[in-house]
């Protein structure tokens, strides 16, 4: 038996989980409060908010400052406190990342309108319209080589 | 639908702890302040209603590993793309 030399074990790096919770679930979906955030160094600079529910349903979601370095979130002072969220806006505490709605190349969009921000001590997260959300596109298309 | 007629600088209460307030009328556009507790989001319904639909088009029903294999595929053909070599082939 001849075994091909290529064929070698993959180090696949792990994928990370963590539990989080949106208490006021996604806007327009209020029934989805628990997930797990996958981040999966294979889809990078993707990740994955995988619902804790009988479906599976997936949010594939993006990091926006990969999407356009400008971005500028004003968040409402009531829900950066209640995310315990500083003023200064310190951004290791904060992960914040926008729901990609689809994935079929050329009409890969983002809505930039409504991030997710996350504290990551406490896994609390929340979909936020921003008060700048004029400013942005809720279909943002994504120029996917600039990922 | 209740229908209630106000003035500019009138107010209407909801509940205990919501108050609407006609801040100005110009013409075909109205003013309106709005004070609520926190916990209650405040939305302009065409803007929930967009949000909503984005948040499902996301969602679609997708079986988590389907999707991860056209984006690890998209992702990949994006980097031989990046190092100007042609996609290697495999296996699969």
């Amino acid at each position: 038996m001849h075994l091909h030399t290529t064929t070698k074990l993959q180090e696949k790096p792990a994928a990370e989980k963590a539990e989080v919770t949106l208490p006021s679930g996604l806007i327009g979906l209020p029934q989805f409060t628990s997930f797990q955030l996958i981040t999966d160094p294979e889809i990078t600079p993707f990740v994955v908010l995988r619902h804790l529910g009988e479906e599976g349903l997936d949010f594939l979601m993006v990091d926006p400052f990969k999407v356009l370095t400008e971005y500028n979130l004003e968040v409402p002072d009531a829900d950066a406190e209640k995310l315990g969220l500083s003023a200064s806006g310190q951004t290791p505490l904060i992960l914040n990342v926008v729901i990609v709605a689809s994935i079929d190349p050329p009409n890969i969009t983002a809505n930039l309108m409504a991030p997710i921000l996350f504290n990551r001590e406490t896994g609390m997260g929340k979909q936020i319209l921003l008060e700048n959300c004029s400013s942005y596109s809720a279909e943002h298309l994504l120029d996917i080589h600039s990922l | 639908m209740l229908t209630l007629s106000r003035k500019s600088g009138e107010t209407i209460r909801i509940g205990e702890d919501i108050f609407i307030t006609i801040k100005r009328i110009d013409s075909d556009v109205v003013k309106i302040g709005i004070q609520a507790p926190a916990e209650i989001a405040i939305y302009r319904e065409e803007v929930y209603e967009k949000m909503k639909s984005l948040n499902l088009q996301a969602s679609s029903h997708t079986k988590g590993a389907t999707k991860r294999r056209s984006l690890i595929k998209l992702l990949g053909r994006l980097h031989h793309s990046d190092n100007g070599n042609p996609p290697q082939s495999s296996s699969e």
